[in-house]
């Protein structure tokens, strides 16, 4: 008896580590295989090469040839601008992946996504102010992305304060809040761009808030990555709590957890997971809705194997996403955006009507 | 035509949308700019030469050039014929974007310009394995996501150069600028007498017609693209404004970049010039055919002087917006337009 | 004697509506305590309040002797389990996950569930009768199961009061019976709110009526529930006999049966 139940248990804790364990070695294959792929097609030899030697010469100092060497083209592409992108990707996938898991526990709505809470329209705002009116001047080519961050957080510290008022915040107040303060910082954009009358602004508005990778560098990916590391640590350790929060306050509570102030937290780290992620790519749809549902549909809604595993297959689905756009179209680049959202919507869908998959909700 | 389609569509939902960044299609006219200028390209000046141009925050950035770059990587139609009309093909490795054929007395030097068809504006990796020695572009390839912002190049030994007037940030679009990045190149590859021949023929075209025109009563102009819904306006601010305003003109419209018919109405301008961009895939016939009659064929417009009066005349917009050496011809078309009695 | 679950002159506001006044119910070591009353009568607020969801606007509750404030939510937790009427959840669980939740108050932070936590589950899921449903979704149970699984997941609190909120709701008559068996012998102070009157008169150590918000009276089933006091809280005409063991049990009189008398 004992034995059995032991099985079963160390069955089901293995289950979950082991799909861990593989998608980890997943993500690795994948960026090592992805770094292959460009909008040029570079000889393997040469891309692992500069990657070999760049790795000898890091841990061993050893000699590089000079055509992998550092300012050799080869070495700029492969080291500078293909490899910085993939982790963006991957740190970018993983972080909406993660926080659309949270926001939908925080709201306990199925169809929240990492932007639901106004944080998309706080950037956009932020953006648009940065592009109009060149505030935050000082950081030259990346104030529209610092402010765009300061509005995402600015907005989602608005929204916990609204939902706050007269009450604790509820999910359905956090909602309401949210959706109507994205109504309030879109008008201000459109408002803005009207007043402005600056015929080059709205493009690049655009350009901008469609996301994309390009913009990848290794000093703003160095923070980035911490940051979704630390984050995904964080609510590893939160999986209990993301749990009962799906059961409602009132079930929490009567099961030992004040989920109040584990909420507002929770927002804090999502807002600004998500405020750093539009700073690096702008806002890049669907993943935050499409990956957890994804993972929910397979694995079931237990936080402890949602969280990692769909931080991790968030991430490898942006990698093979971004390699897509590189190469579907020879010689361009299609918005990341846009694929994930050509692609990811009707997945989705597929998913949804193949397995009869009701959110849970059979009411 | 040049274009893919992928390109195409990512670029007119941003453009269809939201005024066009591009060039036109090639015109009837026969006027050529740079007819005049003789084929030296021989300098005086020695290197170093240092260049003010802007950053990608619309910041002022010098540059010192050593020597003459050789590699050059020019993207979209300006740059590629300013290149052309200067006589610096053989300094291109490779060259994109064109929204247009360039023009017929370029047709020669663009063959040597290596021009690649499959993409409309490279990307990074693919501009870094060229390895140039300068970019020339308009502000928006040196956003973040696409090449990145020119500190990057810069500090890599790449030269960059932007037309002033697409540099981004609200300053005002002016033929100076143009004039000003013309003469740059010049000085940057060591042609300046080229350079300055292109400049003096559009200068003198403007002196004469001003001379032509002079005691005149100023005439009252619109510069107007229909698009769908609404009507843009080409005010104060823009490179044809400014163009109208040379050439002895005064704007009805001067602020918004946008008219309502009643506006229009209310201002009644002697003569309006329609704007209009053949995107590739469109006849440019019809193209020009659709947006003259947004004004001449609207029943609620036909008493205005310029319908009645026929001085309703097209403009390409490629003539008129980041010009380069093409702005010869807008400054032509709205002459002929604004005074046709004087108009060679 | 220290009751388990007490409350003092205990009121409630909501809205501006006066929903509970001067309440006070108490339930000692091992008794089922009922609290009846129509719809309507304030049951579920007065136990609500009691389970820490809502918030006295007077009076207090007292657990085991010491007020409900003084307790931290894990302490209440380990120490009082609810049942409560059941909203569906947006969220697919399976039955075994619902359950393990019940768990939670006993864990560290970042501690795993552990043998003893399955064994917990395993027992809880066979006293409910569920243990061959416990890899099912949660949401495609029917209600009763699903009630069950609640209970389950109380049970798997270990706590030594347990509050439950028309814990037969939705259940078929073979299952109330089971449940209310089940609550009956479990060893625990029991406060639950009851719909039915036979199963209160059957299966409660004492009841306390609720009307409007005000306690109208509480005794034991055979004093409490005489028909006077039955046509003055409910409004209906009934008959009380009594089974071979002693307890009371209600035949209602309808507009038919009264013509017929």
């Amino acid at each position: 008896m004992r034995t059995l139940k032991e099985n079963q248990k160390l069955r089901m804790d293995w289950a979950g580590a082991g799909v861990v364990w593989f998608l980890v070695l997943l993500l690795a294959v994948s960026l090592t295989a992805a770094v292959t792929f460009g909008t040029m097609s570079l000889p393997i030899r040469d891309v692992y090469g500069v990657l070999y030697y760049k790795a000898v010469h890091f841990f061993l100092g050893a000699e590089v040839p000079t055509q992998w060497a550092e300012g050799s083209a080869l070495h700029d592409v492969v080291w500078l601008i293909r490899l910085p992108r993939l982790v963006l990707g991957a740190a970018v996938g993983a972080a909406l992946a993660l926080c659309g898991v949270v926001m939908q526990a925080i709201v306990k709505n199925p169809l929240a996504d990492p932007y639901i809470l106004g944080i998309s329209s706080g950037a956009s705002l932020g953006a648009t102010l940065a592009t109009l009116f060149s505030i935050c001047a000082v950081w030259g080519t990346k104030s529209v992305g610092v402010m765009a961050f300061v509005g995402a957080l600015m907005i989602s510290c608005a929204v916990l304060f609204l939902a706050n008022l007269g009450g604790r915040a509820t999910a359905v107040k956090l909602l309401l809040a949210g959706s109507a303060l994205s109504a309030v910082c879109n008008a201000f954009s459109n408002f803005a761009i009207y007043l402005r009358n600056d015929d080059h602004a709205p493009s690049q508005i655009i350009r901008w808030t469609m996301g994309g990778l390009g913009a990848a560098n290794w000093q703003d990916n160095q923070i980035f990555v911490l940051a979704v590391l630390a984050g995904t640590l964080f609510f590893i350790t939160q999986c209990r709590t993301l749990n009962l929060m799906l059961l409602g306050d009132d079930n929490a509570v009567t099961l030992g957890t004040d989920l109040h102030w584990h909420r507002i937290a929770y927002l804090l780290v999502t807002s600004l997971l998500i405020g750093l992620a539009v700073y690096n790519a702008g806002t890049i749809g669907f993943v935050g809705l499409v990956v957890p549902h994804g993972v929910r549909l397979l694995l079931g809604t237990d936080h402890r194997r949602l969280i990692p595993v769909s931080a991790l297959v968030g991430a490898i689905f942006l990698v093979w996403a971004d390699v897509a756009c590189r190469t579907v179209l020879p010689g361009n680049e299609i918005p990341i955006g846009i694929l994930t959202s050509m692609a990811g919507a009707p997945v989705f869908l597929y998913l949804m009507v193949r397995h009869r998959y009701g959110f849970g909700g059979s009411e | 035509m040049q274009r893919k389609n992928a390109a195409a569509i990512c670029l007119t939902l941003c453009a269809a949308l939201l005024c066009a960044c591009g060039g036109a299609v090639p015109t009837a006219e026969t006027q050529s700019a740079g007819s005049t200028v003789s084929g030296t390209s021989e300098s005086a000046e020695a290197y170093p030469v240092t260049v003010t141009n802007y950053n990608y925050a619309g910041e002022e950035v010098s540059y010192t050039y050593t020597q003459a770059p050789e590699r050059v990587v020019a993207v979209y139609q300006g740059s590629i014929e300013t290149m052309i009309a200067l006589g610096l093909e053989d300094h291109v490795i490779a060259s994109y974007g064109l929204d247009n054929e360039v023009k017929e007395e370029w047709q020669a030097g663009f063959a040597d310009m290596n021009y690649q068809e499959s993409v409309f504006a490279p990307d990074k990796e693919t501009v870094t394995l060229l390895q140039p020695d300068m970019i020339l572009s308009w502000g928006s390839l040196f956003s973040d996501k696409m090449l990145g912002d020119v500190s990057y190049w810069n500090e890599k030994g790449v030269a960059t150069y932007m037309n002033s007037n697409t540099r981004p940030g609200t300053h005002a679009r002016t033929l100076e600028n143009e004039y000003t990045d013309i003469l740059n190149l010049g000085r940057i590859f060591g042609v300046e007498e080229r350079a300055a021949a292109i400049v003096e023929e559009m200068q003198s075209k403007i002196n004469q017609t001003l001379a032509a025109v002079q005691g005149n009563a100023p005439v009252r102009v619109a510069v107007v693209e229909p698009m769908g819904s609404t009507i843009s306006n080409y005010g104060a601010n823009t490179l044809a404004g400014d163009m109208v305003t040379q050439l002895g003109g005064t704007l009805v419209h001067p602020d918004g970049n946008e008219i309502s018919k009643e506006d229009l109405l209310a201002c009644d301008p002697d003569v309006i010039f329609v704007v209009y961009m053949a995107y590739s895939g469109d006849d440019p016939e019809r193209v020009k055919a659709d947006q003259l009659a947004v004004i001449e064929s609207d029943p609620a417009l036909s008493s205005l002087s310029a319908v009645k009066n026929r001085r309703v005349c097209l403009v390409m917009l490629g003539d008129i917006y980041a010009a380069g050496p093409r702005a010869m011809d807008g400054i032509s078309t709205l002459a002929a337009g604004m005074h046709p009695e004087y108009a060679a | 004697m220290m009751w388990q679950v007490e409350t003092r002159n205990l009121a409630m506001k909501l809205g501006g509506q006066q929903i509970l006044e001067h309440i006070h119910v108490t339930a000692g070591k091992g008794q089922v305590v009922g609290i009846i009353g129509p719809n309507g009568s304030g049951k579920s607020t007065l136990l609500k309040c009691i389970y820490r969801v809502l918030q006295p606007t007077d009076g207090a509750v007292y657990l085991q002797g010491r007020e409900l404030g003084q307790y931290t939510v894990r302490q209440s937790a380990k120490t009082l389990a609810v049942v409560a009427q059941h909203h569906g959840y947006g969220f697919d669980f399976t039955v075994r996950e619902m359950v393990l939740m019940g768990r939670s108050p006993y864990k560290r932070f970042l501690e795993q569930d552990n043998l003893q936590d399955y064994e917990i589950v395993s027992e809880s899921l066979r006293m409910v009768g569920l243990e061959a449903k416990a890899e099912r979704i949660f949401s495609t149970l029917s209600g009763g199961e699903q009630q069950r699984v609640i209970l389950a997941r109380a049970l798997a609190q270990q706590t030594p009061c347990l509050i439950l909120d028309e814990p037969t709701n939705h259940l078929d008559i073979q299952f109330q019976l089971q449940m209310m068996e089940l609550i009956r012998n479990i060893g625990k102070t029991v406060l639950l709110a009851v719909h039915d009157l036979n199963l209160a008169a059957a299966y409660c150590d004492y009841l306390f009526a609720l009307q409007d918000g005000h306690l109208v009276g509480s005794g034991t089933p055979t004093d409490l529930l005489t028909p006077e006091f039955i046509e003055k809280v409910y409004g209906v005409h009934a008959r009380v006999g009594t089974e071979e063991d002693g307890t009371p049990y209600i035949v209602y009189r309808t507009a038919r049966k009264e013509k017929n008398v």
